[in-house]
């Protein structure tokens, strides 16, 4: 019996005492009974409070202990192979950033000169013939029309569509970032993370300019670039940067024509002049067969782009 | 079972050639776990769970009823360790060594039996604020509320929820894996839809191993956490007394009191109300009592898989649990209706 319960124990055996002494009482002495009475219950009430809260605490100690034990458990599955299964998975993903970069298409700047006349028959030739031949304009007046029938025309073919879903995955899973971008400079988010997809692989650790790290400004042309602020720079900020560069902030009219036509001046029209649906627009649908720059200046009429178009993308975003 | 913890690594920093060997290395270290696989105490966990939610559902009415007590009580003693005046205005003895000394507060008369304490003492706050709970009661609730994590982390691990996430891991590397193949020239895009079928095929496979991980972690849990968890339930039945104490000792104090003392007809309805919460109290206890066996079980099940409790003898336990919740309901019903 601790000291409190032996305290409490005699307090309440002088009560019964007194209880008992109490029926033959003289009224006085009643009185003296009553207000020893209420002096040990007093008393009683400050050891059942101190007796409580001591219980309280044992309790606690008890219970923090019993609490490091539920905090140490491992609810993760697999601990250490479910680590291992998301590292694989990164990595495999970053593998397939980098196999994209390899797609990329370069910039499609046409000759200087337009297809000399001696080589303009062998170009036209080793040139692919398809349905779908576009004008040599550059104009976006005398392309609209033809940007809006081919959109409407343009289907995805069917062994890409594993892909073509990929990018639209990727895009929709990203769509706040890209919105939080183009809302300040009026560009609609599906233009943003359509050249983030083609041009950055979706990787938000570098410039949109062009694909350099964000923990410095950009090495490559165009080089340092963001010019304001200091690295690292986060991704949007440096997105906001790179399309006000392009020029793309600020513009009210984004048609799908006008979308197209942008797209394509970005990535060069230098396709046209060898009468071929640029893929950066068209790819992975029936409007382009073949045909693709595979280095900057250097077109090679039967390469043929894995990367999937930007028309294409759009369209499959509904 | 030391032979049953292979050491499972994807090789995560590797080329992907190199990943997807280990991929394949992979593969018999998952048969190795799956064939070790021996289950949790199912049964065992699931007695222990009941036993935690009855003992629960009666603590939990009980505290509400003590925290209102701890409360009440905690006022009338501040209220005499200030030096208010008994009926024949004698001034209490201060208690030694408390936290509101009476040198910081103390009783202010007003009138014949009317005043207020002068002053405030930071310990008492719990007692008067109408805020939280008095600390006693916080410290019970909280004691039943580590018991019950520690179940549910039981039940969480044998019932293999976790599994779901790994699921979803699973999904994402099997999708990423396809779609990697579909961009590698020549024949990829065919084997993407093949390595994603191998990996749904492998999936009972890792479940397998996932949920034996689990069951290492329960045993685990279960031999380093019982002795806590006993104790634990030890130290609530141990203040089960000081519990009863503060719940009654108003219709204690009732009982004693003069009138009652003149006319002892009158003291029946708080011996009545005493009673009531030595029944419900009592009923407490049986229940830590019958959880402590739950655990028991549990620990001997897991120490000795072959010699645990039939399923019969846990079933009846289990039965015998409803049994109690129900008179722990009952119970609680006759003091609230004044009982």
């Amino acid at each position: 019996m601790t000291t409190i319960a032996e305290a409490r124990s005699a307090l309440v055996e002088a009560t019964n005492v007194l209880v008992r002494r109490r029926p033959a009482a003289s009224s006085q002495e009643k009185q003296a009974i009553d207000d020893a009475i209420e002096d040990i219950n007093i008393k009683i009430g400050f050891l059942d409070q101190v007796g409580l809260l001591q219980a309280a605490v044992s309790v606690s100690d008890a219970a923090n202990e019993l609490q490091a034990i539920v905090a140490s458990a491992r609810l993760g599955p697999f601990d250490d192979t479910v680590k291992a299964l998301a590292g694989a998975a990164q990595k495999l993903f970053d593998l397939q950033g980098q196999i994209r970069a390899l797609e990329a298409l370069p910039p499609a700047v046409a000759p200087n000169s337009p297809p000399a006349a001696a080589t303009a028959p062998a170009m036209a030739a080793a040139a692919p013939v398809g349905a779908f031949k576009p004008s040599a304009s550059t104009n976006f007046a005398a392309l609209q029309q033809e940007y809006r029938s081919f959109y409407d025309a343009c289907t995805p073919r069917l062994e890409f569509r594993g892909q073509i879903a990929f990018f639209v995955n990727h895009l929709a899973k990203f769509r706040s970032r890209y919105e939080a971008v183009g809302q300040g400079l009026g560009i609609p988010w599906q233009f943003i993370g359509i050249i983030h997809g083609l041009e950055g692989s979706f990787n938000f650790g570098t410039h949109l300019h062009n694909g350099d790290p964000l923990t410095a400004r950009t090495v490559n042309a165009p080089a340092g670039m963001p010019k304001t602020g200091n690295p690292p720079f986060s991704w949007e900020d440096s997105a906001r940067d790179a399309l006000i560069h392009e020029g793309f902030g600020g513009q009210s009219d984004w048609s799908v024509p006008q979308m197209l036509f942008r797209w394509e001046s970005y990535n060069g029209m230098g396709y046209r002049p060898f009468g071929v649906p640029s893929p950066y627009l068209w790819s992975f649908s029936d409007i382009y067969d073949t045909g693709k720059y595979v280095a900057d200046g250097r077109f090679d009429p039967n390469a043929v782009s894995k990367q999937c178009g930007a028309a294409v993308m759009l369209k499959a975003l509904g | 079972m030391a032979g049953c913890h292979p050491e499972i690594n994807l090789g995560a920093n590797r080329p992907m050639g190199a990943a997807m060997k280990s991929w394949l290395a992979w593969f018999p270290a998952l048969l190795l776990v799956a064939a070790c696989s021996s289950g949790p105490p199912v049964e065992q966990l699931q007695t222990f769970s009941d036993a935690y939610r009855t003992a629960n559902d009666a603590g939990q009415p009980l505290l509400d009823n003590l925290a209102i007590a701890e409360k009440s009580e905690g006022q009338i003693n501040a209220a005499n360790q200030a030096g208010r005046p008994t009926r024949s205005g004698n001034v209490p003895d201060e208690a030694a060594d408390a936290a509101c000394p009476r040198s910081d507060q103390r009783w202010q008369e007003v009138g014949s039996g009317t005043g207020f304490i002068r002053g405030y003492c930071i310990s008492d706050a719990a007692y008067f604020a109408s805020l939280g709970e008095p600390p006693a009661t916080q410290a019970f609730r909280g004691g039943l509320a580590v018991l019950g994590k520690y179940v549910d982390v039981l039940i969480f691990l044998a019932e293999g929820r976790n599994l779901e996430e790994l699921h979803a891991q699973l999904d994402s590397l099997s999708s990423t894996i396809g779609q990697v193949l579909a961009f590698l020239p020549g024949g990829g895009a065919a084997a993407g839809p093949a390595i994603g079928g191998a990996l749904g095929a492998l999936k009972p496979l890792i479940d397998a191993a996932a949920q034996q991980g689990n069951d290492q972690e329960i045993k685990r849990l279960v031999i380093a956490g019982a002795p806590h968890a006993r104790q634990l339930i030890d130290r609530l039945r141990d203040a089960a007394p000081l519990m009863f104490n503060v719940l009654t000792a108003s219709a204690a104090r009732a009982a004693v009191s003069p009138a009652a003392l003149d006319n002892p007809a009158t003291a029946q309805s708080d011996i009545a109300r005493i009673e009531a919460y030595r029944v419900t109290v009592s009923n407490f206890v049986v229940l830590l009592n019958g959880l402590q066996t739950a655990l028991d079980k549990l620990v001997e099940a897991v120490q000795n898989p072959d010699q645990a409790a039939s399923v019969a003898s846990l079933a009846e336990e289990s039965a015998n649990l409803r049994i109690y919740a129900d008179a722990v309901r009952k119970a609680i019903a006759a003091l609230s209706q004044g009982g």
